[in-house]
Formats: structure tokens, sequence, C-alpha cells
């Protein structure tokens, strides 16, 4: 009910078109070439670093011009490929056939004729160069998009053991290739779509055509177009402006830095999203124990990775529910707590002048601020923090007698549990619900902590991710994906699609018989 | 099928299988053993559970395989061309009623036996409210919802049981279940009586049968269904008596949670199993308050159509309440509880038998 | 549609600033019972009795802290026990609250134990239980025993390695399964015994010489749940072969001479009613032991066949005596069926126990009247490590 509402009001948003073309140039492409150079110059502000090379056609006095912003380009490229060309002899040419310069000389693939003048300030933007001939009210817009590139890395955030090493970039162009590298397949599509207001930004949608489910791509472009923002700086913008609900704890996306995963992904029928600008991708639908999986799961053996998917979901498990089940215990069902642990809790907490509640929440509250700052600072301070946190403030609260050594050993575990969960984004969720857990169990001991379960559940069961319910495969039931949720079967085994995405092609492994 | 629309959803056969256990393991459970053990000799009150567990098998068999003879059709229309439109009405409004009433015994069952093995200080009005609105907040999401939620919560509450049941295995005494067989026919008939008012809320499947995927299939699917919570039901009878006698079962007023009171569990990780047992049971009873409130709503909107479904929680959650309320003590609830399940069998038995016949008569179509 | 959904929200998250937290009561607050003992004070009139209720509460700083280090609470003692009287053990426990700053607790309550005095009144010993079993706070598990003299003085006694008294009984009647020892009694198992009034055992436990003895039983009726006598501990071991599954127990017996010492493994009974006639049921009673020699004072060589049989004729001669013994006490002396005589026949012939069950040990008692044929069958399973550590004439070689 309240997705519908959310797209009206987008809706609404999209249909301001006045906004979106405010600095747009209503300038024509003159066919004086000093009055193209002029207006292009007035329109960015005169930068310095707009590099305007004024020369003539090889050997004829025809005047031309080739323009680009030096930073964005692959500086080699414009001098060898595109300068030299330009200044070689050109005698023989009719110097007015800017289709002949364009076709056969220029040595550049990526090049295209344009009549238009935003469009071609737009591409000089992103790092193409423009040649202007004079006379011509055309110009070539010659794809020299370069300069300054991170080079691909193992990615930061999500670190393996085992596994390919490397990484997404800041580059679209780089990771579409790493994708491409991935899944050598005639099928896999990519869909571009330049997005926002103030700054255009690539986002690529991208699947494999034949695999998934169409509807799921139809949804996600549709969403993605209907985007509405003056810059979209991150991947994160996307997630949050297409996701299905925006009250979840839950991301209903997952994000990844890596190329493999979301190449195993989209073999599994899920479509990607690449942003422009950000190593970080997108894949979805994605569903809550989707976001439990990690991609080492697959490349350790299956015992070993059953066993670490089962340990995960033990970590979420004490991850939100440990300080509340304390606290229940502690404050209401102490006949709950074996008799000898009853008396020694009963011992520490002598002399705590909080009830258990506030001594959680104290611990938990130092917790998230050690861990908030640990994050922000620099590696090796980071690691101080940590120490100096952990240990010192903890082991010096318990001598105070603010909090009980038991409390310390509940919050510690509860914070190492919840790094269990291979997705940072979820973590976050779930240290939310813990609070929640932890006040419903103040007020309503167990009730209150079954109670709240229960609430998470329906809100989950509601939960949808692109149309995809958020609790699936347990509910509703797909019995065949259940050898990859809670546990990994063998590999062998694993030659289904899941099911739940109702992908247009069941067999994984058919293509591969196919060939051999 | 695409994922895509949720609006006029869908129910598989495994939610069929689902439901049926969702809508009938609640508080019945908590407290059958005793009546049944009060009727019968040592352990002999598995055989009228079984016997009165079969009959209404074959009955929830009977009558989803004459609703599902009328592929996608909701119970008013149903009624409504088998028995006249009045008459649908008022058999629709009896559901209503019913839906009420159980959801305010259930509701204030929760709050009672909470009040007992978990809060002994809290008031029941407010343990009653608290789940009262996280009932609430389950009927106003969508209706597919509530399916999956029955699937969430089923598995944890056939291991609960699972683990209560083999736990007791080892605590069983041979003196508590000998003899056997040595029950009157008499107090068989006693022990059916009161076994099979456990049973009466099947007909809520009823109204479901409507979304069906393949109607075909449910008349099995909801026998299944029934099966597994007969078998469940003579089980947990069975390690109760096992393990606490006749003589004690019959006059403990929770014998099942008082079974999980006795077993301790292996490693002493939690003392005072009941505790959990009961938290985990909160899960059974939930769903089945949910199912009863969006059976009260579906079957309303079928009568009225121009009612919002949010127009008609708001209206019957308080009723709801103020029901739960009414009773003053224990004896009084029983009486609530006794009103509850006799009525509702006594309307499955009428739906069944007016449909059946008159499906016979006008032939189906 | 969204509005709406707020207000739910809103409707959901009101009541959370309405609950206070009732009933919350911290753990270190709680003053945890894990002993109860219940003593006969004196008669007030007829039919009225005051009792004497005294709690064993645990202080847990003494009990948790380890006894190293020396200095600050390694003196404390370990448990604080209070005491109150009334006529009825809630208004007691009730009382109590004002005697102490902690709540008392009884989710933990591990033992009760109750003076012989309370047991040898009528019906007192059942109205006392009924707390115990109405009670949703209590366990089921909880251990009932009797005691000889004052009940509370048991609760006194400071044990030398726990540091309660309470958790003493328990843990010492924990393991009776592997000691050959009786199994206490748990106060859940008395509301089936209560309701089917079948006469019944409970473990005693005594003091002698400041040391806890618990090697015996007391009968109570089931007429009237009343004592009517106890067995003593050569007969409570008897009842452990008559009741079956005890194991750990050792039995001696004379081998050549000397001293054979055998550990009992398992002890299976299987009873049958032999003869149906009312007036002379004739049950046979086969006791299937088995054991292993722990001790052997004697230097023959016990790994002969000759020898093992020989063992196994004294052990089941014994056997059969400390069986008989305890039977002939129970039947002619206390009349009370607490060797379950009686459930043979209710599970097997139960149209038969119908006709009799008023008259079983009571009435007519058909109990006392009943013959009881004992069949022994022993066997020795292992001889231990080693065959014997001393032998004649291998000196010589």
């Amino acid at each position: 009910m309240s997705r519908t509402s959310f797209f009206n009001r987008r809706k609404l948003k999209t249909n301001k078109p006045e906004q979106q073309n405010q600095t747009k140039t209503t300038i024509e492409l003159g066919k004086n070439l000093a009055e193209n150079l002029k207006n292009i110059k007035t329109i960015l502000g005169e930068p310095s670093d707009l590099i305007v090379r004024e020369t003539t056609l090889g050997g004829t006095d025809k005047k031309c011009a080739i323009v680009y912003i030096s930073g964005l380009v692959d500086q080699d490229l414009v001098n060898n490929n595109i300068l030299k060309v330009i200044q070689s002899n050109m005698n023989e040419i009719d110097p007015n056939q800017i289709d002949v310069v364009f076709q056969e000389k220029i040595a550049i693939t990526d090049i295209k004729k344009d009549n238009k003048f935003d469009e071609s300030i737009d591409s000089l933007l992103s790092g193409s160069t423009i040649f202007f001939l004079d006379e011509t009210d055309t110009v070539l817009i010659l794809g020299t998009a370069g300069g300054e590139k991170r080079s691909i890395e193992e990615p930061q955030s999500e670190a393996l053991i085992r596994g390919p090493r490397e990484g997404f970039v800041e580059s679209v162009q780089t990771n579409v290739a790493l994708i491409r590298r991935d899944i050598k397949n005639s099928n896999l599509r990519f869909n571009y779509h330049d997005v926002g207001n103030k700054s255009k930004r690539t986002i690529v949608v991208s699947y494999i055509d034949g695999i998934v489910n169409p509807t799921i791509v139809q949804e996600v472009n549709r969403r993605v177009k209907s985007i509405d923002l003056d810059l979209v700086a991150e991947s994160g913008f996307v997630e949050q402006w297409i996701e299905d609900s925006f009250l979840s704890p839950f991301p209903q996306m997952i994000n990844t830095e890596r190329p493999d995963r979301v190449a195993s992904s989209l073999l599994q029928g899920k479509v990607g999203i690449l942003v422009d600008g950000t190593p970080f991708a997108l894949i979805a639908p994605t569903t809550y124990s989707e976001t439990l999986k990690s991609l080492e799961d697959y490349y350790e053996r299956w015992i070993v990775g059953s066993l670490i998917r089962i340990l995960r979901y033990i970590g979420t498990f004490l991850a939100l529910l440990l300080p509340a089940i304390y606290i229940a215990l502690v404050s209401y069902h102490q006949g709950m707590i074996p008799t000898q642990l009853a008396f020694s809790i009963a011992a520490a907490r002598e002399g705590v002048p909080f009830p258990s509640f506030v001594e959680a929440m104290l611990m938990i509250i130092t917790m998230e601020i050690l861990q908030e700052a640990g994050a922000r600072l620099p590696k090796n301070l980071g690691q101080t923090v940590g120490i100096v946190g952990g240990l010192v403030i903890g082991d010096s609260a318990v001598s105070a007698g603010i909090v009980s050594p038991i409390m310390v050993i509940v919050v510690a575990l509860t914070a190492i549990s919840s790094f269990t969960n291979p997705s940072y984004s979820v973590g976050i969720g779930f240290r939310m619900l813990r609070l929640f857990f932890m006040v419903a169990a103040a007020i309503f001991g167990l009730y209150g902590i079954i109670l709240a379960y229960i609430m998470l559940n329906i809100h989950v069961a509601n939960l949808k991710s692109f149309g995809i319910p958020y609790s699936a495969p347990f509910a509703p039931a797909f019995v065949k994906d259940w050898k990859d949720s809670v546990i990994r079967a063998p590999i062998t085994m694993l030659e289904k699609r899941p099911t739940y995405l109702k992908p247009e092609e069941r067999q994984e492994k058919s293509k591969n018989e196919e060939k051999s | 099928m695409p994922p895509m629309e949720d609006k006029d959803i869908q129910i598989s056969d495994k939610d069929i299988i689902i439901a049926v256990p969702s809508i009938l393991v609640a508080v019945g459970i908590l407290s059958l053993p005793a009546k049944i053990a009060q009727e019968t000799i040592s352990s002999d009150g598995w055989i009228p559970l079984l016997i009165s567990g079969i009959v209404m098998i074959f009955l929830t068999w009977l009558v989803v395989k004459t609703v599902s003879s009328f592929p996608n059709q909701s119970f008013f229309t149903i009624s409504s061309s088998l028995v006249t439109k009045p008459i649908a009405i008022i058999l629709t409004l009896l559901f209503v009623i019913q839906g009420i009433l159980t959801a305010a015994f259930e509701v204030r069952e929760i709050a009672d036996i909470s009040q007992i093995y978990l809060l002994n200080d809290t008031p029941m009005e407010v343990l009653s409210l608290v789940f009262l609105l996280v009932v609430i907040y389950a009927v106003s999401g969508e209706r597919a919802g509530i399916f999956r939620l029955n699937t969430l919560f089923l598995p944890f509450i056939i291991i609960i049981s699972l683990f209560v049941i083999i736990l007791s295995i080892g605590w069983i005494e041979k003196a508590n279940i000998l003899p056997i067989f040595k029950t009157s026919i008499g107090g068989y008939a006693e022990g059916i009586k009161s076994s099979i008012i456990y049973y009466g809320n099947i007909g809520f499947l009823l109204f479901y049968l409507g979304f069906a995927k393949q109607p075909k299939k449910a008349p099995k699917m909801a026998a299944i269904g029934m099966s597994f919570t007969v078998l469940l039901y003579t089980l947990l009878f069975i390690a109760c008596v096992g393990v606490m006698g006749n003589g004690a079962v019959s006059n403990i007023i929770y014998p099942t949670l008082d079974l999980s009171k006795e077993l301790e569990i292996p490693g002493g990780f939690f003392e005072r199993f009941e505790s959990v047992f009961f938290t985990i049971w909160v899960m059974a009873i939930f769903t089945t308050t949910v199912i009863a409130i969006d059976i009260t709503v579906l079957a309303l909107q079928s009568v009225f159509k121009k009612l919002r479904k949010l127009n008609i929680i708001l209206f019957i959650a308080p009723t709801v309440y103020f029901i739960s309320l009414l009773p003053k003590d224990y004896v009084e609830v029983s009486t609530l509880s006794n009103i509850v399940t006799v009525f509702a069998l006594v309307l499955l038995f009428v739906v069944t038998l007016l449909f059946t016949i008159l499906l016979k008569i006008k032939g189906v179509k | 549609m969204l509005s709406s959904k707020r207000w739910l929200l809103i409707f959901l998250i009101t009541p959370i600033f309405l609950a206070g937290c009732w009933g919350k009561i911290e753990i270190e607050n709680r003053g945890f019972v894990i002993g109860t003992a219940i003593d006969l004070e004196g008669k007030q009139g007829n039919e009225k009795y005051n009792l004497l209720m005294t709690n064993q509460l645990i202080n847990p700083a003494a009990i948790s802290k380890q006894s190293s280090g020396g200095g600050g609470g390694g003196n404390q003692k370990g448990f604080i026990n209070i005491q109150d009287k009334s006529d009825s053990l809630f208004a007691a426990s009730r009382k109590m609250r004002h005697l102490t700053n902690l709540i008392p607790y009884y989710q933990h309550l591990k033992v009760i134990l109750v003076s012989e005095e309370v047991i040898k009144e009528p019906g007192l010993f059942s109205d006392v239980m009924d707390v115990f079993v109405r009670n949703h706070e209590l366990r089921r598990g909880v251990k009932v025993f009797v005691t000889e003299g004052e009940a509370n003085k048991i609760l006194d006694f400071v044990p030398q390695i726990e540091k309660t008294p309470a958790m003493f009984i328990e843990k010492l009647t924990t393991n009776s399964k592997n000691a050959g020892i009786l199994e206490p009694k748990r106060v859940d198992r008395l509301q089936n015994i209560f309701i089917y009034e079948r006469s019944y055992f409970i473990p005693r436990v005594k003091l002698v010489n400041n040391e806890i003895v618990y090697d015996d039983a007391v009968i109570v009726s089931g007429e009237n749940n009343q004592m009517i006598g106890t067995l003593n501990s050569e007969e409570t071991k008897g009842l452990l072969y008559i009741l079956g599954g005890t194991k750990g127990g050792s039995i001696e017996t004379k081998f050549d001479d000397n001293l054979v010492n055998v550990e009992t493994q398992s002890a299976k009974v299987k009873t049958k009613l032999t003869n149906k006639d009312k007036e002379n049921f004739t049950f046979s009673l086969n006791i299937n032991f088995e054991g292993t020699i722990e001790e052997h004072f004697g230097t023959k060589d016990l790994l002969k066949e000759k020898s093992i049989t020989e063992i196994e004729k004294d052990l089941e001669k014994d056997i059969k005596q400390l069986v008989e013994r305890t039977i002939k006490k129970v039947q002619r002396e206390y009349k009370a069926d607490v060797i379950g005589l009686g459930d043979v026949i209710r599970e097997k012939h139960y149209d038969l126990w119908k006709n009799i069950v008023y008259n079983w040990d009571r009435g007519e008692n058909y109990f006392s009247k009943s013959t009881v044929e004992v069949n022994v069958k022993a066997n020795i399973s292992s001889t231990g490590a080693a065959n014997r550590i001393k032998q004649k004439g291998k000196r010589g070689e």
C-alpha cells in the first residue's frame, strides 16, 4: 500500500521538465568556427583547464580546432591519434567533407557526429574531445575519455580469504568490462541510463537475457528512469530512490565491490546496477537469506560453507537477541537461568547501581560509539581506539562497579556476532533492531521479545524487493531453493537456478552441457 | 506467474497444508490433555482423540471438496448460489461471530497464561492489548503476508513440539501408559465429545479456498494438514499422560505446559523449559488469532463490499478486546472457550451438511 | 493509506510508554530460596496445626566468590535461614517477607525437607505438599525428603565442599541412580500418588554425628498419607533390587571364606501374577542381576568357570535374602504396597484390579495375604583388570 503511494509522489516530481532544462543552452551550433569556440568558452566560464587548439587542416588553409578538458582525456590519444592526423597532409581530401575526416582519418574508434551544442558540451565534460571545422555546423565527438584512474585493487569492504582479488573501480566502463570478462555470453545485456539533473551520471542496468525474469528488468529500468536527483553521487542514492520500502531497516538490494559476486548473481537471474563514479554495484532483487550469503561459501568446500553459514545465522541471532535475552532473564525470568549461573550473576550484579536495561544500554551505546569512531579513523588509529575503548573502558567500568562483568561479556559477544554478517548495511539494520528488542525485553521480558520478533517477521513477510518476497525462499516455501539457504549443498547439487526469482531458464548448466 | 502482481493473492498447495495447523494449533492443545484424561482411563485418551481426528479429517475433506468445486469463488458467492442470498449472509455473519469470539478467547488466554508463566505482575489487560496490537499490525498488511507468516512460524512450532515429545520419551513410565483399552464406551464417547471441539475452527479455511491456485488439490492438502494436527495432538497427549500419569494430567490446568516444565534440557543451558516452550507457543496462538481476525475482515468485506479493510479492523479490534476482558476468572474463560468451540463446530457441521446436500441436489455446474 | 499506517504505528508505540515495568525485579534483589524445611510446632486444638517453615536463602556474594585470596568475604556463610510459624505454609512464606530485604523467590528451590513429625499426622503431608504443586513458581522436579528429627536442623548443617546444605543434599542425591541409593521423590510424582492413593516411600535424611546420612526411607500409607514405619538401610537396599533399574551399589559375599565385593551393573526386574485367587495372590519376582567384581581378598583363580559360578550362587542367595526381608517387612509389618505389586495387577489384569482396588493394601488387605516368590539370577560380567594380586605357589617357580 505504501509503495504505490510512494511511487505516485515520485511520478509527480518527474513531471516537472522545466526545472531540468534550466541550465541547457539554447545556443545553436553555428558555421563560424571562432563564434563556436567563443560560445563554448562563455558557457563553461572560460576555465583554465579548457584546452582549445586551433590549427589548420593539414596542408590546407581550412581552419579547425580541437577542444577538450585537460585531465579528463587521454593526452597521448589526443596528440598522436587526433592532432597528428589533422596536421598531416590532407591535400587530396575535400576539406569541406567532415564525413571523410570522420571516417577515414582520425584513428579513434569511438567517434560520433553531432550537431547539437548542448550534447557536445555534455560529452566534452565527460572527457570527449570535440573537433570543430570552420564553416560546418557539425562537430565530431571523439571518445578520448581517460585521465587519472584508480587501478583495479582488492576490494576493501569485502575481503575474502579465497577468491579473486579484483574489485570494481570508479569508472563504469572498467566495471562493465570486469563483468564482461567474467561472463562471456552473448546474452549479457547492459542498459545505459544517464541520470541526474545538474550532472549526468551513467547508470548501467545489467542482466542476462533469457535467464532473468523480464518483469524484474522492466521494473528496475522503470525505477531507475524515475530518479530525479541533481547528482547521483553514489549507488546509495540509486538504492534509496528505487527501493521498495524506505521504512524498512533491511536493505532491499545488496551492494558489492566484487565483480564475481555481480556475475554470479546475474547468472542466477538477478539484475546488477552499476553507477559511474563508485565501486559499489547493486544487486536486485534480494531476499533475507541472500544477505547472509558470502561468495566464499561457494569457494570453500560445501561442508565448510554450510557450517559457516549456520554460524552466521547463529551470529545474527546473538547480535539481535542476546542483550534482550540478558535483560529479560536478569530482570524478569531469573528462574530460567541455571541455578549456579543465577547465583553468580546475582553476585556480580550486587553493587551495580543501574537496572540491567540501563546497564545494557550504557554498554551498547559505548560499543556503538567505539565502532563509529574506529570506522572514521585511519586504520592504525582505529585499532588503538578499539583497544583503548574495548579493553580499558570495559575493564575499568567493571572495576568501578558501573557494569557487571557478565554484561561486558554479553556486549562484547553481541558486537563480535554482528560482524559475522557479510553485509555491512544489513549489520547496521540489526544494530538498530537490537535496541528495539532491548526495549521490548525491558518492558515485557520474554513476552516482549517474542512479540517484537513476531513484529519483525510481520515486517519481513510484507516486505518485497522488486516484487520478490523478502522472506523467500522460506516463505513462500520454495523447497527446491532450500539447499542453498541455511546450508549450502554440494556444488553438483546446485545445478538449478533459484526458483523464487522465477527465472526464464531454470537449468543453470544446460548451456555448458550443450557445448560439451 | 509474474512476480509483480500482489493484488489478488494466490494460495499454493503448501500454503493450505500449513494453514490448517496454523488455524487449529493454539491454546487449545495446552489444556486438551486434561479434558480428555478426565474422561478416560490411563493413556486411553489417544483413542477418542484419534477417532475424533479422523472424523474431522473426513469432514474437512468433504467440505473443502464441496467448496472447491467452485474454483476461485468466495465463500459468500458459493453459499449465495447454493442456499440463497439471505441465508448466505447469515452464514457469513455467523463466521464473523466465530472469528471475533475465537480471537477474543485467544487474546484472553494468552494474557492469562503469560501472566502465570512469564510475567506475574503485569496486568492482564496490558498483556492482551499488546498482543492484540501486534495482531492488528499483521492483519493490516497484505493477506499473502499472513500466509508467509504461517510458513515462517510453523517450523518453530513443529520443532518445539518435537523437542518436547522426544525429550519426554525418556521420562515416560510404563505404569502411566498401562493398562490400555480399559475405558468404557461411554468414556470414549465423552472423550470424543471433548476432543472433537478442538478441531471446529477449521471452518475458517473455507474462506481462503477461493484463492487456491489448484482448487482440485485443496481437499487432499487440507486433509494432510488435518492429519498432521491430529498426529501432533495425539503425540502430545501420550507424552503428557506417559510422563505425569493420568491422575496428575486430569488435575492440571495446562498439562502440556507442565509437561515441558517436567523436562530438563540436557546440558542445562536453559532451565524452566516451559517458559521457552510458551514463548515459542505465542507464535502458534498468534497465527490463529491473526487468521480469525482476517477471516472476520474477509467475511465482512464479502457481505459489505464497500467497507475498507482498515475501517473494519478498527471496528473489530476494540470488540475483540472488550469481549476478551469480559470473563472474570478462569472458570468463565473456560465457559467462553466452550461456547466458542461448540459454536464453531456446530457451524462447521451445518455448513458441511447444507453444502454437501444442496450440491448433490443441484448438481455441479 | 500511508497516513492510516502511520496511525497504526503510533497506536503500536504508545502502549510502550504507558507501560511501566511491572514486576521487574532485578536479580540481585531476589532472595533465592533453595531449600525449605517444614516442621510441626504443635497442634492448636483439633485439625489445626502450627507449622514452622524454614527457608534457606543463598548469599550469592559468598557463594560465587572464589575462596582464594583469603581476605574479604572468605568466612561468610553461603546461606541464611529464615523461619516463621503459621497454620499454613503460604501464610508463613508471606510473613517471611518481612524478615529480609530480599524478595523470596522459589523458582530455584531444590529440596523440600519434611520432618517425620509432619508425616506422622494423618493427611497433613499431602496438605503441606499442595502449595508446592499448585504454585507455578516452583519447578516440578523439586526433591522431597523426610528428616529424622527436626528438619530445620539439617538446613543448619554446614557441609565441607558445597556452600549450602540444600545444595549438598541436592547433589548428594542427583547421582543416586549410579550410587546404589534410592532415587529421591519428586514433588510432581507425589501428585499422581496422592490422587491414586497409593502407598509410597520417601527417602529419609538424617544427621548422624554431624554428618548427613542418606540411606533409608519411610513408608507412608496411601490411605491417609500417614507414615507407618521406616526401612533401615539394609531393607532399603532390598527395595532397590525390587524396584529394579538400580546401578552402582555394591553387595558383599563370601567366596572361599574370603570377601568378594560385587558392584551392581544392572538389576532388571520382571514381576508376574501367577495366582489370581483373591485370598492368595502369588507373584513371581524375577531379578536379573549383573555385576562386576571390584574387590577380592582371596587368592583363588577368579577366571575359572567354577569360581564364578560359585560367586554367582552366593550372590543369588544374598540378594534373595535381602529382597525377601524387605518384602516381609512391608507385607507383614506395614501392610503397605510400596513395591509396586498393585501396579502389576493394574497394568495386566485391570478388571481384577477394579474389584480389589479398595481392599488391596487396606480393608481386607489382599496385599499382605499374597505370596511373593523371589527368583534371582546373578551374572558376573567382569572380574576387573586383574585376576588376582596374590597367588599361592607362584613363589616356588
